[in-house]
């Protein structure tokens, strides 16, 4: 049930009046059921995982919260990460490192065979799984309190919206309040009618809808004609605007789902918190993280880096806390080379920045903010070709192009033209609103005649303009 | 959240507002439709081509077909070789909405032929590939907008449109012109962006490719094609798929010459016409102008030779005059057949 399916639209034209008709108690059981509803939907085997991981992290957080003895609660505090963890490589990692294993033992001379899970990999499992180890560090650091009841605690692990692919939300534990509202939190608490829950709700929705249909959907259709040509075939500009497609692709796609989800939610008096904050006018690495994907950079930062040590000790334990955090978050994102190489070159630019003193935080001209933008979306589309390829050879051969085939192509025009057409719009508004506000929510705090015109065009684009095929979200895969 | 965001009761008016922007398009669309492609002037004479059909005592032949039929059958060619043959003239309408299927000819015959009275002799569909296997309906926004319509809604949810999305957007299809014409509409405004011509046929080479790949591990069936041979035969009509050719050759299955010979049909196989070269084909999948003239003209004989056509449009050939009607041939014929 994919939130740019009518099925989807349906089922929540269902749910939401019988939600707000229902007593507060009921309302937790209801959109618990829905919430299982909609993720068995897709397949109901994943059902049991999920239940297993809610019930072992909840029992485990109430022994941490009631014991006293700091073995004790490291000792559950690293079952529970073993367990979770393990559930993870099971069904994401297993066939990638066995593969590999073997091919290892193969190229030294040990023949050696391992054998291969034919299971699906459950939909949001990374997210869901990362979202309770979180709830358990906070009890174990003695921020946050357990859940009051079970069946709190299993629908902050399941609500709908943000299930299969985030945000992956905290508790609501102290010191997390710049995240936005803990979900757990809002959960134990009644529901009110905010007078701009519809308001901002439609805006999400429509704001998410346009970036996954219109424009994600169709950059799509670049990408793949780009990626799956044989590179005989292409250019090395047609390469290039194949990379600046797939980079508006996956921001379109992904950050479309998390508009949609915060709408969603917000119809149903829950907040989420922004996954994203216009990435591609970050000038650093470190912007860009603090505007990507921010569930999981943030957790990334708070439960692995943090821990690992952060900023102390000197400049190679820095190095070295940042190429561990960002590898491991490029393994979370699936089991392949290019996710790896992917988080090293982030970790790596992440240093590079900051050893060159690029980092440090100081009034830039508009000239200098500009160039800088420039750059760095460039140095991102670089990592977004580790990440979209098939393999490192497609890279080297897309790179190789890229130096030294500059032929203007009509092909490659008209795919500027289309990302011009479809992105330029969404680039502009959101320039737009980010520096007419502090927030996304300019244009809810805008005349109504201006929001008119702009919802008019979005609903119209959306109409005429969807792709030739619809895709599932990417970050359903992760 | 900031006290200055709108309310509901504002949002309302912007609601409205928006749905004020689609009632006018649909007012706008509905009288200017016809002009925002060639095709939908087609699909709007349909019922001005049966009804010419009707005029005359002739042997009339109804081609249904896609873009195709319309490039490649040139009906004056196809006369000619019957006058060689010294037959009497026949009466030739040709249907053929861009971009159409199997599912779509069958919804285009159930609501523009039946009810027009037309009962042609002879059907005849030109397809390609896997235009006759069961499979997704190709536009269901254009299936519900101009071919089925909310008239044959519930036919269409029993066989075809099976899922709700793809009820929702056949209801929409049935009920909005906007949405109906939403593919025509996005091909006009991106062939204004430079390029845009020559990359679409690259970008509908890999959503074919696409599309076949993932259809590549099941073996075609033909239930579709089986519910609509029982239709037209229950109408006394005869009908004649050709295999049209493609730039490359593409296999025609066991089951599905068993169908259409079960459905009393006749299939006949003329991708192996003289060929004389790419120049063949305008694009890479229509023919062009010589080749298409070609091809009608195998047509056309293949039409006098085949004894099933012959005895639908001329009577049964006995000792080469035609006499008398007779059952269908579910015998393929000579050449043409495999």
């Amino acid at each position: 049930m994919l939130f740019n399916s009518w099925t989807f639209w349906v089922f929540f034209a269902a749910v939401l009046p019988i939600y707000w008709l229902l007593p507060f108690r009921l309302q937790t059981f209801f959109l618990l059921g829905v919430s299982y509803f909609f993720y068995g939907w897709w397949d109901w085997r994943f059902l049991p995982l999920i239940l297993f991981s809610t019930v072992m992290d909840f029992y485990l957080g109430l022994l941490i919260s009631s014991t006293s003895s700091e073995v004790s609660k490291r000792r559950y505090v690293w079952f529970s990460v073993v367990v979770n963890l393990l559930l993870l490589g099971v069904f994401k990692y297993y066939n990638f490192f066995a593969n590999e294993v073997v091919t290892a033992l193969n190229s030294i001379g040990i023949q050696a065979s391992l054998p291969l899970v034919q299971v699906l990999l459950p939909v949001g499992i990374s997210f869901y799984t990362f979202q309770s180890m979180s709830y358990i560090f906070d009890i174990a650091r003695g921020v946050t309190k357990p859940a009051t009841s079970f069946w709190n605690f299993a629908l902050y692990v399941s609500f709908f919206p943000h299930l299969v692919a985030g945000p992956i939300m905290r508790s609501g534990a102290k010191g997390q309040d710049p995240l936005g509202r803990g979900l757990l939190k809002q959960i134990e608490t009644p529901r009110v009618h905010r007078s701009d829950d519809f308001v901002i709700g439609l805006y999400y929705i429509l704001l998410g809808l346009f970036k996954k249909v219109v424009i994600g959907d169709n950059m799509a259709v670049l990408v793949n004609t780009v990626f799956s040509r044989d590179t005989s075939q292409l250019t090395g500009l047609e390469c290039l605007v194949g990379i600046y497609a797939f980079a508006w692709q996956i921001y379109a796609d992904f950050s479309g789902y998390s508009s949609i989800a915060q709408g969603v939610a917000r119809w149903m008096g829950v907040d989420l918190m922004d996954n994203f904050k216009v990435p591609y006018l970050a000038t650093s690495p470190s912007d860009f993280w603090r505007r990507w994907h921010i569930s999981l950079s943030t957790w990334l930062r708070d439960y692995l880096y943090i821990a690992l040590g952060g900023n102390r000790g000197g400049g190679s334990m820095i190095l070295r806390n940042l190429m561990i955090t960002m590898v491991l978050g490029g393994i979370w994102h699936g089991a392949n080379w290019t996710f790896i190489f992917w988080g090293l070159y982030h970790g790596a630019l992440l240093a590079l920045y900051r050893f060159v003193g690029w980092e440090k935080v100081r009034p830039l001209s508009f000239v200098e903010r500009g160039w800088r933008i420039v750059l760095m979306f460039h140095l991102i589309c670089f990592g977004w070709l580790l990440f979209r390829a098939e393999n490192m050879h497609q890279v080297g051969d897309f790179l190789y192009l890229m130096a030294t085939d500059w032929r203007v192509t009509p092909n490659a025009i008209a795919m500027l033209g289309l990302i011009a057409f479809y992105a330029l719009p969404l680039f502009v508004f959101e320039y737009w609103t980010s520096s007419h506000k502090n927030n996304l929510l300019g244009l809810t705090q805008s005349p109504w005649v201006a929001r008119a015109s702009v919802y008019a065009y979005a609903v119209l684009m959306l109409i005429f303009f969807q792709a030739p095929e619809s895709h599932e979200f990417i970050y359903f895969q992760f | 959240m900031s006290s200055s965001t709108s309310n509901s009761r504002s949002e309302w008016k912007v609601i409205a507002s928006v749905l004020a922007v689609l009632l006018l398009g649909e007012f706008c669309l509905y009288f200017t439709e016809s002009w925002l492609s060639y095709d939908m002037q087609h699909i709007r004479q349909i019922a001005a081509i049966l009804e010419e059909m009707k005029q005359g005592e002739f042997p009339r032949i109804l081609f249904l077909g896609n873009s195709l039929t319309h490039r490649g059958v040139f009906p004056d060619v196809v006369k000619e070789t019957w006058a060689n043959a010294n037959l009497s003239e026949a009466k030739i309408g040709l249907v053929y909405p861009d971009d159409t299927i199997l599912t779509d000819w069958l919804y285009v015959y159930r609501r523009f032929v039946q009810p027009s009275n037309v009962r042609p002799q002879l059907l005849i569909i030109c397809f390609a590939d896997k235009h006759l296997e069961d499979g997704p309906v190709h536009s269901i926004e254009r299936l519900g907008g101009e071919f089925a319509g909310l008239s044959f809604a519930r036919e269409a949810f029993s066989h075809d449109v099976l899922s709700l999305s793809d009820r929702v957007r056949y209801g929409l299809g049935a009920t909005s012109r906007l949405w109906a014409n939403r593919e025509r509409i996005q091909k006009r405004i991106l062939t204004l962006i430079p390029g845009y011509q020559e990359l679409a046929p690259v970008i509908n080479n890999f959503v074919r490719r696409d599309e076949r790949s993932h259809a590549v591990a099941k073996r075609p069936t033909y239930y579709q094609l089986a519910r609509f041979l029982d239709i037209v035969a229950g109408d006394g009509t005869k009908v004649v798929f050709v295999a049209t050719p493609l730039p490359e050759r593409y296999p025609l299955s066991d089951e599905l010459y068993k169908t259409i010979s079960r459905g009393g049909a006749e299939l006949v196989d003329l991708q192996g016409i003289e060929r004389a070269g790419a120049e063949d084909f305008l694009d890479g999948y229509h023919l062009a102008p010589a080749a298409a003239e070609r091809f009608s003209r195998a047509l056309g004989r293949a039409l006098v030779d085949n004894d099933y056509t012959h005895a639908a449009l001329w009577g049964t050939r006995i000792q080469g005059l035609g006499t008398e009607p007779r059952e269908p041939s579910v015998v393929h014929s000579g050449v043409m057949a495999r």
